[in-house]
């Protein structure tokens, strides 16, 4: 298989098109590398969209893993730096509460300044002062450079960069088979809409995330991972400034992020045996709550939009001390040991190291072909213009407040503007609801999507003839009702009906089984 | 403040109970929060257009040719089967007479016809406006589809896409607004002030291809001036011309509200819109007075709780799941919204958990304080699912009669 504009390099096929993949994909083709990346679902829809959106300092694992920490401060910097139109500099806050162990602070400072993140001890009252809607019992508060990062941009920049430098992306497609003989892999079976083919390669990358141990499967190879589902909820409105962490041990339901214009709260955490497990039970919901209430004391009253789980794949390390919650760092195996030539999984760690992971994996396929490249992604901007400001989430609703779209005005929620729609879907030849919503972030907001989905298929339907406008209205509906039915309650609820009303009654959509969209059925 | 009747809530149960009561001779009093469900509704009058559910709540039935065939198969608390087939047929009759003497009647074609959507489909629909596109009447023809300009409520393409589907011939039409601003209600009451809508709509024919048989327009010909407006855009445009549902706010809704309110205050009925109960007092099984937000008390002989349910705030579902009947606190049948086991599950028990009522829709439970004067109506009685029946405007118009008529009967001793 050749393909048009790419090198004579060893033929590459990466497995899995989250964060990780597309950095791996993107590393491989500037190391002159021939890469396919390979999608089940759309690019980042698995759990590189399915966490609290924070681009970490590493201040949350100063304590437990101080080299994973340190990493985490390198990798932010990083990150921000190529990509900052995907990252707003937010900051975190570390606080211990009147029940938090009080020599828990201490050594978190000390694990600060050990993986060299920046950590200033701030005055309780003043912290309280600023952020008025969480906990009156703050003891002591420390700020951390925390931020968050939109992880559907931050993909799609990656992927359009795969693409740009030649490498051929395919998403809605599923690898069901890794070909080895002789100890070596051969190819790879890639399953998709069109049906089955073989792709010849020279090696495989495995980094597909929580679904890395069946992909290692087949080729007959083992990869332990611990899966560990963290179910989070979208609360209305922007209500902390920055990143707000409890100063404890990191646990579960212990932070509350800022992201565009709402705020997310999480993480559960529970063993799961599937990587597959992402609708959020209305027990999870409950304890989220209740974790909720020492940091945020009015949560129950809050609106909620919905609900959501990710899988995060875990590292079982050997010489970790049994009874620790398990290391975010991550591990490149190199399957050649297991028969396997040409193999390697990369496993673990988080969003925010996910450029370290393709380094690393991408400096092991190098070394098996004798490439002698070393690795340019920390200096090679992803955004389309450098030097582009940060990302600016509230930009929509100033300018419309400011007048200036306020007709075109597609999405209220977000203050998406119709032409933003429009250019998607004539110049970049987007022809889905949820690509879009992953682009621009329509249905996200209040009514997610009960208005603008609506509105962006008319222009979907005006672009192409042959626009399925019941199956992808009402799978776009299905998709967000699957979140919003864990939290229908008080205004929530009301909206829910509003949207069922909107979708039976007016459009005279009748919800249908299969259409929980394809990265839910798995 | 004493009336024979207190309403809560200003919906079309509740317009229908209170035109009724005064037409039998009663002193009625509305308290609203707000304007409730009719300006979501697409404007015809829905009474049972899906066969109940077989096979799980996701599940719907089909279409059914006439309602009644439906009735039966319903839950055996459903309102309907609460209301039985002869009231069913007496309070719709009552309906359509009543609104066609008012000169907002409906289609009374005696049968489940399907009416187009917004998104290009068709929704069962037993009494479409006298104005709306009926899917057989489109199908196959010549149709040309007016877009306001910014009206972004009216998705014209999704409306011309699925009439291609059905083998219709269609051309989407652009048009200036008839007046300011390009919202459903700024382009209804555009044409409402339209000096002469006949200069309007003779300047449109010239963008009307000649293979448009018929044109198509959002529902939003006039608030007010409906019929004119009509009849002008007919006049010009030479061709029969109808209305298809926008996104909400729907104007047909208003319409039908509007002609309510108008004939309800004729009666000299006090109308209070913006008015919450927030509380209310019981005493030996009467409820006695019900309270607003500023403290103003309300008594009556009689109360009926039409409150809208979960959509409106009649019920509240706090974040454990509980839900609560917030006029009067009345025991509520609990169906679990939050713990259902699938999305489609959960709505379901939004719809169906409310207020379980005798056959004079008072409420049932011994926790009730006020079982012996309070009648309740709407989507706050328990077990039925508008969403999934197309049947919001029935049970609507069925309950707010039987209310009014059990009502009557109690006060007449």
């Amino acid at each position: 298989m050749t393909v048009s504009g790419q090198g004579r390099g060893p033929r590459v096929i990466v497995v899995g098109g989250g964060a990780t993949g597309c950095a791996v994909a993107r590393d491989l083709l500037m190391r002159g590398f021939e890469v396919t990346l390979v999608e089940f679902g759309a690019l980042g829809s698995g759990t590189s969209s399915r966490f609290h959106g924070m681009l970490q300092s590493g201040a949350r694992y100063a304590v437990t893993d101080t080299r994973y920490a340190s990493q985490c401060m390198r990798e932010r910097r990083i990150v921000a730096g190529i990509v900052p139109d995907a990252v707003e500099s937010t900051g975190g806050l570390f606080v211990s509460l009147a029940e938090d162990p009080p020599d828990f602070a201490e050594r978190f400072v000390e694990g600060c300044r050990q993986a060299d993140i920046p950590c200033e001890e701030l005055d309780p009252g003043r912290v309280m002062a600023e952020e008025p809607d969480i906990s009156r019992r703050v003891r002591r508060a420390f700020a951390v450079p925390d931020a968050t990062i939109d992880p559907w941009r931050l993909v799609s920049r990656l992927g359009d960069d795969v693409v740009r430098r030649g490498g051929r992306v395919l998403t809605r497609c599923r690898a069901t088979g890794i070909e080895v003989s002789g100890g070596v892999v051969r190819a790879a079976r890639i399953a998709g809409e069109g049906g089955e083919s073989r792709i010849e390669a020279d090696a495989v990358v495995n980094a597909a995330g929580p679904w890395s141990a069946r992909v290692a499967a087949m080729a007959g190879q083992r990869v332990e991972l611990e899966l560990s589902k963290g179910a989070i909820i979208v609360l209305s409105h922007r209500f902390v400034r920055r990143a707000v962490n409890r100063c404890r041990p990191p646990s579960s339901h212990d932070i509350v992020v800022p992201a565009g214009t709402v705020s997310l709260f999480g993480t559960t955490s529970e063993v799961v045996d599937s990587p597959d497990t992402t609708l959020v039970t209305p027990a999870e919901v409950q304890q989220l709550l209740d974790g909720a209430e020492p940091l945020l004391p009015g949560v129950r009253g809050r609106r909620v939009f919905r609900a959501w789980a990710g899988v995060r794949p875990l590292v079982k390390l050997k010489d970790w001390p049994p009874g620790q919650p398990l290391p975010r760092r991550h591990l490149v195996i190199d399957h050649a040991d297991g028969g396997a030539g040409g193999l390697f999984t990369v496993c673990g760690g988080s969003l925010t190291t996910h450029r370290a992971m393709a380094e690393d994996v991408s400096d092991r396929v190098c070394r098996r072909f004798g490439v002698d490249e070393s690795c340019t992604t920390a200096a090679s901007s992803l955004s389309p213009m450098p030097g582009d400001a940060s990302w600016r989430p509230v930009a929509g609703h100033v300018a419309a407040e400011a007048g200036q779209s306020q007709a075109q005005i597609l999405c209220e929620c977000e203050a998406v503007d119709r032409s933003a729609v429009a250019g998607l879907i004539v110049e970049a030849g987007v022809t889905g609801l949820h690509d879009l919503r992953r682009r621009l972030r329509i249905g996200f907001g209040p009514c997610q999507g009960t208005f603008c989905a609506v509105r962006a298929a008319d222009l979907l339907a005006g672009a192409d003839e042959g626009f399925a406008a019941e199956a992808s209205i009402g799978r776009f509906w299905t998709e967000r009702l699957k979140g919003v039915s864990r939290t229908a309650w008080g205004a929530q609820a009301r909206q829910a009906l509003l949207s069922d009303t909107v979708h039976r009654e007016i459009l005279g959509i009748r919800p249908r089984e299969d259409w929980l969209p394809v990265d839910e059925r798995r | 403040m004493r009336t024979d009747v207190v309403i809560v809530g200003a919906e079309l149960d509740g317009l229908v109970a209170a035109l009724r009561l005064l037409e039998l001779g009663r002193s009625v009093r509305i308290l609203s929060a707000g304007r409730g469900s009719l300006h979501h509704a697409p404007g015809g009058i829905r009474v049972l257009g899906y066969a109940p559910r077989a096979g799980g709540p996701d599940a719907g039935g089909g279409i059914l040719s006439f309602p009644n065939e439906g009735v039966s198969d319903l839950h055996a608390r459903h309102p309907y089967r609460i209301a039985g087939e002869m009231t069913i047929r007496d309070a719709l009759e009552w309906f359509f007479r009543t609104t066609d003497e008012l000169g907002a009647g409906f289609h009374r074609t005696g049968r489940n016809v399907r009416t187009l959507t917004p998104a290009g489909l068709g929704v069962p629909t037993y009494g479409p406006t006298l104005t709306q596109a009926v899917l057989h009447a489109v199908r196959g023809r010549g149709v040309a589809v007016v877009r306001f300009r910014s009206h972004r409520d009216f998705p014209a393409d999704l409306v011309a896409n699925g009439l291609r589907r059905r083998g219709s011939e269609v051309t989407v039409v652009g048009a200036p607004p008839p007046g300011h601003g390009s919202e459903s209600i700024d382009l209804a009451r555009g044409f409402d002030r339209h000096p002469d809508p006949r200069d309007y709509f003779r300047e449109l024919e010239s963008r009307i291809p000649d293979s448009a048989e018929l044109v198509l327009f959002p529902a939003v010909l006039g608030l007010s001036e409906h019929a004119r407006i009509m009849c002008s855009a007919e006049e010009a445009l030479g061709r029969s011309c109808l209305e298809v549902p926008t996104l909400p706010p729907s104007v047909p809704g208003m319409r039908l509200q509007r002609t309510m309110d108008r004939v309800i205050a004729g009666f000299g009925a006090p109308v209070h819109v913006g008015t919450r109960v927030t509380g209310a007092k019981a005493d030996g099984g009467r409820a006695t007075e019900v309270v607003d937000g500023a403290g103003r008390v309300y008594h009556a002989s009689t109360y009926i709780v039409a409150s809208g349910g979960v959509a409106m705030g009649g019920l509240d579902v706090d974040s454990r799941g509980v839900v609560r009947e917030t006029t009067f606190g009345l025991p509520v049948r609990q169906t679990e919204p939050l713990s259902a086991a699938t999305p489609g599950e959960s709505l379901d028990a939004l719809h169906r958990t409310g207020v379980e009522t005798d056959d004079a829709l008072r409420p049932l439970g011994s926790r009730s304080q006020c079982r012996e004067n309070v009648h309740v109506t709407g989507p706050t009685l328990a077990h039925w699912n508008p969403a999934q029946e197309a049947s919001a405007e029935g049970v609507a118009i069925v309950t707010g009669w039987l209310a009014a008529r059990s009502v009557h009967a109690y006060l007449e001793g």
